[in-house]
């Protein structure tokens, strides 16, 4: 994606300002999820508490059981916490799925195989109720945001794993949210697409002032991406630790081979290794 | 007729037979679409030829099995009446019964599938209701509703009632959660969630029960007449003509009712095709015949 000519203006310290992080996107406070099983009450999440700024990019790692894809479901409203309040952009989490203001990207594409790529990413746009002639000109930048704007009249069946995945980013894009929710998005692709998708979307996230919450289970892939890493551990799925990653805003992949990549990957790895150890 | 003749028409009939199979078989081996549409026109040919043969050198009883011409001269003979008959059990009884039976099926599928109460108390019921002998209900249908095409059409009705039915309700199941939060996230109601996704994933189901129901409804509505009508309709024309050992005309009548038959099931098959051509059954290098 080529940058835009004010993306310099953007490129600040990652430090939030103060007013915007008390203004906060995303705030989390004292959540527990927990439901009965056969082995007694399972708590998916005990005392949850985060806060996510504005631009942030929020990455939620852990072992499989540690809560990180309820804490995004909570967040998007898809799930209801047991206890603990969810705030997004000052409201509740329902005020803000009503309002659409959030895209949800999914661990499989989930694209309607009827609809070509163009249809499927009209389809929140239809939902919203839009202008045919609005819906089309919108899915159509989307697309071309992701760069497959010659893909649009092809089906889902005709594309590959990462173009699917970029669809299904654009049509998360499509609504123009300011907060974008994914959920292990490029865990089914393989390494080289991978990084291609990583970079593309750090461009994304700079480029239009995202705020993103993304789980992974790579820890490369959240360092390169994130402004900020919550390490999570099973039984009961909670916060362990929260690792700050003080890179530049602007990055190529390349960044991967200095120090401070190297150092903030070795923090994190020795957080998760604490939580794998309770397992 | 000597004793030789039964033998000298059985010794053609299978030299002609094996000849032409394997002549078939190579044709249907060859590629390309010619071979996958001549091949079973061939095959119907032969099979008509070897009937006429069999049925003329072995000189089978008409009351038995008439030969293809024959049976050709009684639908060219009848065919005025046989147009009525089809006009009476098709476009009055079958078609509007399939029609009212296949729409309420699929209207209450939709229901059940909202109202976890009708999921309890209606599920149970209209198995048992899928189990009823329509020739147990055809002659209450006269009852209540007289020999016209209406009692037909309301048999019709009952028997295509429940493939419908279940097969909306399991097609309505298709959809993944994954799809459905996705339109959840859009904060989509109730209405066009299913509208957008959960009836076009239903597609395939639906187009499984409505190929079940168009056989369905053309035998119910032909044994239906078994049991009183007016004096057309195929079921009448059939149990008619039986009484008359017109056999002729029993077996034009019947060859009229497959011709109906396939040709629906072509036509419904022509549009799942282009409805479901998404589908993996639809797909090209998928295992499709031919």
């Amino acid at each position: 994606m080529p940058d835009s000519p004010h993306a310099e203006t953007l490129d600040i310290e990652t430090t939030q300002p103060r007013e915007q992080a008390r203004a906060a996107v995303v705030s989390v406070e004292n959540v527990a999820v927990s439901y009965p099983s056969r082995e007694g009450v399972f708590h998916a999440l005990s005392d949850v508490s985060l806060r996510v700024a504005r631009r942030e990019f929020i990455s939620l790692i852990g072992p499989s059981g540690c809560g990180k894809t309820t804490l995004l479901r909570l967040i998007a409203d898809l799930a209801q916490p047991s206890t603990g309040t969810i705030r997004v952009n000052g409201g509740t989490s329902r005020q803000a799925r009503g309002d659409r203001s959030y895209g949800y990207v999914f661990q499989t594409p989930a694209l309607q195989p009827w609809r070509t790529a163009l249809a499927n990413v009209m389809l929140p746009l239809e939902i919203i109720g839009l202008a045919a002639n609005e819906r089309r000109a919108r899915a159509t930048a989307a697309l071309m945001a992701v760069g497959l704007g010659d893909a649009a009249s092809r089906y889902p069946w005709q594309l590959s794993g990462g173009m699917q995945q970029r669809v299904s980013i654009a049509r998360a894009l499509s609504l123009r949210p300011e907060l974008l929710l994914m959920d292990e998005p490029f865990g089914a692709l393989d390494e080289i697409t991978r990084d291609k998708l990583n970079l593309h979307l750090t461009d994304l996230w700079r480029d239009r002032d995202l705020t993103v919450i993304f789980v992974t289970h790579s820890i490369p892939e959240a360092v390169f991406l994130s402004t900020r890493i919550v390490a999570m551990s099973a039984k009961p799925g909670r916060i362990s630790r929260v690792i700050d990653c003080g890179l530049p805003r602007r990055r190529t992949l390349d960044i991967r081979n200095t120090p401070e990549f190297l150092a903030i990957s070795k923090q994190v790895r020795d957080a998760l290794s604490d939580a794998y150890a309770n397992e | 007729m000597s004793p030789a003749t039964p033998l000298a028409v059985l010794a053609l009939a299978a030299t002609v037979g094996i000849a032409a199979l394997m002549a078939l078989t190579r044709l249907a081996n060859r590629p390309g679409r010619a071979a996958a549409i001549l091949t079973p026109m061939l095959f119907a040919v032969l099979v008509l030829f070897l009937w006429e043969v069999l049925t003329r050198g072995l000189a089978v009883p008409q009351v038995l099995l008439p030969a293809p011409s024959v049976i050709a001269r009684a639908f060219w003979n009848a065919s005025p009446e046989l147009l009525q008959d089809v006009r009476q059990t098709v476009l009055f009884a079958a078609i509007p019964g399939f029609v009212c039976g296949s729409a309420l099926g699929m209207v209450t599928g939709i229901a059940v599938d909202r109202s976890p109460f009708l999921q309890q108390g209606l599920l149970p019921l209209s198995s048992f209701a899928s189990v009823i002998p329509i020739v147990g209900v055809a002659p209450i249908m006269i009852l209540w509703f007289g020999f016209g095409w209406q009692s037909k059409a309301a048999v019709v009705l009952l028997i295509t009632f429940f493939p419908a039915f279940v097969n909306m309700v399991a097609g309505l199941r298709e959809a993944s959660p994954i799809e459905r939060d996705l339109m959840a996230s859009y904060a989509s109601t109730y209405w066009q969630t299913l509208w957008k996704l959960r009836l076009p994933a239903a597609l395939p189901f639906l187009f499984t029960a409505l190929k079940v129901n168009a056989s369905l409804a053309l035998i119910g509505a032909i044994v239906a007449e078994f049991f009183g009508a007016p004096v057309y309709g195929l079921g009448f024309r059939i149990s008619a003509e039986i009484g008359h050992l017109a056999l002729d005309r029993v077996w034009a009548a019947i060859a009229v009712a497959a011709a109906v038959g396939s040709g629906s099931y072509a036509l419904l098959t022509a549009a799942e095709r282009a409805a479901t051509f998404w589908h993996p059954s639809q797909l090209p290098g998928s295992d499709r015949n031919s």
